[in-house]
């Protein structure tokens, strides 16, 4: 009882606060009547599965989206991967990540402090290789 | 320098650096340029940084 006393209390409450602040809180409000409309989404998602039953996944994860736009995008989708095998621009970038070496410094800048004039100092810069491939390092030339 | 010429995936090398210092007193700076095959950055700058005391 005083549960329901409490959402009586409220509800008014909130009523106010929409009616007087955000009209983003009024555009919330407008969602439910929308929210009949979804079933009869899903409807039309059930029903497209007939025409692509390849991957009915994406589809019933986008109910509410037209049910034209994410055919077309199933379909770009495999037009681009088969597309990668003619267009050679496509086609370098998965090899490449896929057994490419990569060269990674911890550190980009070495300070070697105060030396004195006429010494001479070594360090040591560690290399790593992080990517999948071997790292073939050419050269190392002071400029 | 010294450097590794070849390194497998995942491991680590190590480049020594020498910096020889002339008898010009004053702060130096300089670059280092790596360059390997990896085709994201064939070659790497590495800035050194030092201060030379007379």
């Amino acid at each position: 009882m005083t549960d329901r006393m409490k959402t009586r209390f409220l509800v008014p409450i909130f009523l106010t606060a929409l009616m007087t602040g955000c009209s983003s809180g009024a555009n919330e409000a407008s969602t439910p009547p929308s929210a009949p409309s979804s079933p009869n989404a899903n409807a039309t998602a059930s029903a497209a599965p007939n025409a692509s039953p390849a991957a009915p996944n994406p589809l019933a994860l986008l109910p509410q989206s037209p049910p034209g736009l994410p055919e077309l995008k199933q379909e770009a989708q495999p037009q681009t991967k088969s597309g990668a095998k003619t267009k050679p621009a496509i086609a370098i970038q998965p090899v490449s990540s896929a057994t490419a070496p990569r060269l990674s410094l911890p550190v980009s800048n070495i300070d070697f402090g105060s030396v004195r004039q006429g010494k001479s100092l070594v360090r040591n810069l560690v290399v790593k290789n992080t990517g999948r491939g071997d790292l073939n390092i050419e050269s190392v030339a002071p400029s | 320098m010294d450097f590794p010429k070849v390194l497998r995936p995942g491991k680590a090398g190590v480049i020594k650096v020498k910096v020889e210092t002339g008898n010009v007193a004053g702060p130096k700076s300089k670059t280092i340029t790596i360059k390997s095959n990896d085709p994201a950055e064939p070659s790497k700058i590495v800035h050194i940084t030092l201060l030379v005391k007379s």
